[in-house]
């Protein structure tokens, strides 16, 4: 006779955050992908440049999604956030930067699907 | 049969300044087959590239492109598995020679295109190598070789071409032909909206330039055959190789011999790494070190030597504490080297390191009170890699080990001191003064 026994099903895994890096400098912004699949990310911003910057994310309504404190030069900034899918804006609000080019878009793509 | 002091000394001093230091058992392999038959073993790598398992952090593999000092890790990774030292250290040795920094650069893909650009080329024709840079999309934008053209060429890259990559300072060159060179190099492209990088003829100036005695319409592999071919290529550029394997200076006439062997191969480098590898001089003062270890080596090498794995991401901290972090060399000029890896600073990163890489590994509770100093010393020596310990050390770590534990009887001093002995032990022969050198 087989005994058919339930198992509870097991915890998911938390998947880790997908992982942004960008370069600052003068006066531009290098995104190491400028596309992310939704859910948990984590954006580092390191100030290659000489002057102070700073990251903001908006998303398609206008809402700040990601604001980074005011980097000095060589400063690393680690930021983590939840981004739905999506078109975002991102620029730095310092000074005329925006204006100068410091600014641009990325997609945040459909989540990652995790094998069961 | 046991292995003689001589060759062992012989065969440590290979595998550390040859790469990045030896496993567990491969000094006295090494030392069995001979530093002869292990120098040729060395330059014709073989097989697969990298042992064991990848690094994994946090669970989660290496993310050089999208992950602050996964880059770092990412190289360190590879030297602490690779299978191909020679291979591994003169891809890292030729980064430093090109030196060219993601901090300038800012783009870590191409960053990484570089490392298998020098690697695809470390242990070739160097004429090969340098043509194989000009065209490398990192170093166009790191030395404002893109988008220098007509009218108005950037004298950077040719400058640090001659200066730095094959000539030497003011050795054989002009001002004027540092401008000429910067005309033949023109051409290159790279648009900042598309990321795209080309060359256009139409932005290539095609007129006549004289380039250190030279005449013609050269264009931009021409003026590196240019600097390879002029008289004093050869012994600037072994004269810097020399210095990637020995703190002394290159004897006159060893120089020429190598420089020799250089024109010879055609720019081979090859025949040349064998000269010095199989030189009296490069064996010279054994049993007293005196080339201090680039912070790059060390860590990889104390890793290797513990069967450590590189699985936190304060090593790109540590390596920055020491002055070395791989794709971020200071400036063109690469690192210095020498006696200036050693500062007070610099020192101290060095002792972190030893602590990170033995933190957590002997509990407190996990040795017994019967062990013995020499017990002690021994399992100490075994766990990193059976170093080599000069007189001074060997006799510190007999007192020591000795002093540490006598009259600790009580069960919590059993309990705390006797692994406490072990842990020191073990930091002495990793971040201790023979640690430094090789």
């Amino acid at each position: 006779m087989l005994l058919a026994v339930a198992h509870p099903p097991l915890a998911a895994t938390p998947a880790p955050p997908a992982r942004v890096l960008a370069f600052a400098r003068e006066f531009r912004f290098s995104f190491s992908r400028l596309r992310v699949p939704a859910g948990p990310v984590r954006l580092q911003l390191k100030n290659l440049g000489e002057d102070d910057h700073d990251l903001r994310v908006v998303d398609a309504k206008g809402v700040v999604r990601v604001r980074t404190r005011v980097l000095h030069p060589d400063d690393l900034g680690d930021v983590r956030v939840r981004l739905p899918r999506g078109r975002y804006r991102f620029y730095c609000s310092l000074a005329d930067h925006e204006a100068r080019g410091m600014a641009g878009t990325f997609t945040v793509t459909a989540p990652r699907r995790r094998a069961s | 049969m046991a292995v003689r002091a001589a060759d062992r000394a012989r065969a440590e001093r290979l595998l550390w300044r040859a790469g990045f230091g030896p496993r567990r058992g491969e000094v006295e392999r090494t030392a069995r087959a001979g530093t002869d038959r292990a120098v040729d073993a060395l330059l014709a790598p073989r097989g697969r590239a990298l042992s064991g398992r990848p690094a994994r952090i946090d669970g989660a593999p290496l993310d050089p492109v999208n992950a602050y000092g996964h880059d770092v890790l990412w190289w360190l990774d590879r030297a602490v598995r690779t299978r191909q030292p020679l291979l591994e250290r003169m891809t890292f040795n030729w980064h430093d020679h090109f030196a060219t920094s993601n901090n300038g650069v800012g783009d870590t893909r191409l960053m990484l295109a570089q490392y298998w650009t020098l690697r695809r080329g470390a242990l070739g024709r160097f004429r090969n190598l340098a043509k194989a840079i000009t065209r490398d999309r990192a170093m166009q934008l790191w030395l404002s070789l893109a988008n220098s053209e007509k009218g108005a060429p950037n004298e950077n890259f040719a400058r640090e071409l001659l200066e730095l990559f094959t000539l030497g300072v003011n050795n054989g060159y002009t001002e004027s032909d540092v401008r000429e060179a910067a005309r033949a190099l023109t051409g290159f492209t790279f648009d900042w909206d598309t990321k795209r990088f080309g060359y256009d003829p139409e932005r290539h100036d095609d007129g006549v330039k004289r380039i250190m005695g030279r005449v013609g319409r050269f264009t931009p592999l021409d003026v590196v055959d240019i600097a390879i071919d002029h008289r004093a290529h050869a012994e600037f550029l072994c004269d810097k190789l020399w210095s990637y394997f020995s703190p002394r200076p290159c004897p006159p006439r060893l120089r020429r011999e190598l420089a020799r062997t250089y024109r010879r191969a055609d720019t081979d480098v090859r025949p040349v790494l064998r000269q010095i590898l199989t030189n009296k001089l490069f064996y010279a003062s054994l049993a007293d070190p005196d080339m201090v270890k680039p912070p790059f080596v060390y860590v990889a090498g104390m890793l290797r030597a513990t069967g450590g794995r590189v699985d936190d991401e304060g090593w790109t901290y540590r390596l920055d504490q020491m002055g070395q972090v791989p794709f971020h060399p200071p400036n063109v000029s690469g690192w210095e080297g020498g006696v200036a890896w050693l500062s007070t600073s610099s020192i101290r990163a060095r002792f972190d390191a030893a602590t990170a890489v033995l933190y957590k590994k002997i509990a407190d509770g996990s040795v017994k009170a019967t062990e013995t100093p020499a017990q002690a010393i021994a399992k100490a020596v075994a766990a990193t890699g059976d170093p080599r310990v000069g007189r001074r050390t060997a006799d510190a770590m007999r007192a020591y080990a000795a002093r540490s534990v006598a009259g600790r009887t009580d069960p919590w001093e059993v309990k705390h001191f006797f692994p406490e002995r072990q842990r020191v032990l073990r930091h002495l022969l990793l971040a201790g003064p023979d640690a430094q050198v090789c």
